[in-house]
């Protein structure tokens, strides 16, 4: 079965998405920084990652650590599902190049609060894709 | 604008340096240019007249034909192309001594030729002597005061040494007209006349230097506020954008988590709950759906509002495309209430941002939806008016809106009070957002209603973009 790599800051709802994962028969492993989530991804690819937008530290950190993945080669293919509180429908002080299909490197967005039926849908279709 | 940052402050302490120095001096020094090709056009085409209607203008007393426009003219042609050449060679941004020794030489050799001009055309017999006043004001425009008065002086020397040489007989008198006209009150060239005369042309230019100065620094200093005002509003536009971006998250993130862990308790993820646990686990949930809706919608209203102070670029719309995603997106809640959707929706183009679009729609066929009696109807429809311009109406049979209070159901949190008795759950927000997508995209809506008829909102949508709703063209336009 699918291994994937919750990083979002908040515990509570990434213990959530934890949980509906893995009932769902995924190996499910969490990390509440970018900077150890990079370390799980080096020693343990995901095939999937379910990313937070905003950390503590920095409002667009999800883009950029998405970008970061993607700039390497080893990870270029690897999925990014993006789930942010802000309605992607109307991008609010994110500039065009966080939010630009050019430049986002991810396979799709869920918004926050998210409807595990749709979260499990979505995880469904890229991991199939 | 000539002048380093340096000589700037010292005129006021308000003076800031707002605009690049040097693309600003090498654009006045292109536009010195330009000015002088319109002034060769009338210096040739003087001559040119006269030399072609020369029998015209000796009959009306002027002396013809005549050859020193045509070369004033050449002498201010080859002056242009040689400042135009010294000016593409102009590359170092941080050296402003090429561009001021060329805006110099502009304006010291056109004085020059003015006062051989003002000589030669009559300096005593014609008013072209107050054609200085044109170098003088654009002096104030360009220069700073004391660079000005310069200018100035210059002009005031070189006007009073002409005069003094043609009264001195070293130059000899000349003049347009055949003969020499008088003003009125010139009776002879004494010398104490015409000083008199001199001084009181440089009185008025020296008064004339002092106001046009004063007021352009005046203009200066209140452009270079007005763009500190203005970088400053973007600063803290950016700052509230920011604010609004930490705000969403950290008001919808803990929404976000109660949800997610009320779904897990719903879905039976932790085991069987209890019937009552169940009801309160659920109450929860839809008390926190209620919220983040309602934060969703606060947030989108503001979204709007920065939106429309920023114009984005407009793209061509199908209103089709739009309607039939939103009918889509509200079929849920229709079937719920057993509510009918006709549609007659023709192909039909607008344009403007479709997300926005689309939320206007949707609030619209939502309030319908959720105002009408269950096991009723509501109407879309879209065709192109008599004007041309795609019309929308969304129509219900519903509670309707009694008349002394339609004029208040687009503010923001107003709810009728049947509205209330009908349905609990509405934020007030759904026509305030359709209101600003109305006016951010030029939009006309009517609405008219009736209690215990429904109500009927028609929307004209525009053609095309128009500066009144402050669209800039996409890259998207076709």
């Amino acid at each position: 079965m699918a291994y994937i790599l919750v990083v979002d800051d908040d515990t509570d709802f990434a213990s959530a998405v934890e949980t509906v994962l893995k009932s769902s028969g995924y190996e499910v492993a969490v990390e509440n920084q970018t900077a150890t989530a990079m370390e799980s991804i080096r020693k343990r690819p995901p095939d999937l990652i379910v990313l937070d937008v905003m950390f503590p530290e920095n409002s667009t950190e999800g883009f950029e650590f998405a970008r970061k993945i993607k700039a390497e080669k080893a990870y270029k293919a690897m999925p990014i599902l993006l789930l942010t509180a802000v309605n992607e429908k109307f991008p609010f002080g994110f500039n065009p190049a966080d939010i630009d299909n050019e430049w986002l490197p991810i396979s799709d967005f869920a918004e926050k609060p998210v409807d595990f039926a749709v979260l499990k849908a979505k995880v469904r279709t890229i991991l199939k894709g | 604008m000539v002048g380093t940052p340096a000589i700037l402050r010292t005129e006021s302490p308000h003076v800031c340096q707002c605009h690049d120095p040097h693309d600003q001096l090498l654009a006045n020094l292109r536009w010195y240019c330009q000015l002088r090709w319109i002034v060769v056009l009338i210096v040739t085409a003087y001559a040119l007249t006269s030399i072609s209607f020369s029998g015209c203008f000796q009959r009306i007393g002027l002396v013809a034909p005549v050859y020193w426009p045509l070369h004033l003219a050449g002498l201010l042609v080859l002056a242009n192309l040689g400042y135009l050449a010294h000016i593409r060679r102009i590359t170092k941004p941080e050296d402003s001594r090429p561009g001021r020794m060329n805006l110099w030489v502009q304006i010291v050799t056109d004085l020059i030729l003015m006062s051989i001009a003002v000589h030669i055309a009559g300096s005593q017999e014609t008013h072209i002597a107050f054609s200085y006043v044109i170098h003088i004001a654009l002096a104030c425009i360009f220069l700073p005061r004391q660079q000005s008065f310069v200018v100035t002086m210059i002009a005031l020397v070189l006007y009073t040494a002409v005069i003094t040489l043609e009264i001195s007989g070293i130059l000899p008198r000349s003049s347009v007209f055949i003969t020499p006209a008088r003003m009125p009150d010139r009776v002879h060239d004494s010398f104490p006349i015409q000083f008199l005369q001199t001084a009181s042309v440089s009185v008025f230019w020296i008064l004339l230097w002092f106001l046009a100065s004063h007021l352009s620094t005046l203009t200066r200093w209140r452009e270079c506020e007005l763009e500190r005002s203005n970088q400053d509003l973007q600063a803290l536009q950016k700052n509230r954008q920011e604010h609004m971006l930490r705000m969403t998250h950290e008001l919808k993130a803990p929404f976000a988590a109660i949800q997610a862990n009320a779904q897990l308790l719903l879905g039976g993820y932790c085991g069987e709950l209890s019937e009552k646990a169940l009801e309160l686990t659920s109450r929860t949930y839809q008390r926190c759906s209620k919220m983040s809706w309602m934060i969703q919608e606060m947030l989108q209203l503001a979204n709007l509002e920065t939106a429309a102070q920023k114009p984005m670029p407009a793209e061509s719309i199908e209103i089709a495309e739009c309607l039939r995603w939103c009918v889509t997106h509200v079929r849920q809640i229709a079937d719920q209430r057993h509510i009918h959707i006709q549609e007659e929706i023709e192909a039909c183009r607008t344009w403007g941002q479709v997300e926005h679009l689309k939320v206007l729609f949707n609030n619209l066929i939502v309030n319908a939806i959720v105002y009408s009696h269950e096991n009723g109807a509501v109407e879309i429809s879209c065709r192109y008016g008599e004007n041309g311009a795609p019309v929308v109406v969304i129509r219900d049979h519903g509670i309707g809106i009694p008349g002394d209070k339609l004029p208040r159901i687009f503010e923001e949190y107003f709810r009728t009070d049947e509205a209330v008795k009908h349905n609990k759950d509405s934020t007030g927000l759904g026509l305030a957002i359709a209101k600003r997508v109305v006016e951010t995209h030029g939009i006309r809506l009517s609405v008219e209603s009736a209690i215990g008829e429904g109500t009927v909102f028609t929307l004209v949508l525009p053609a095309k973009p128009t500066e009144e709703n402050n669209w800039r063209i996409g890259s998207q336009q076709s």
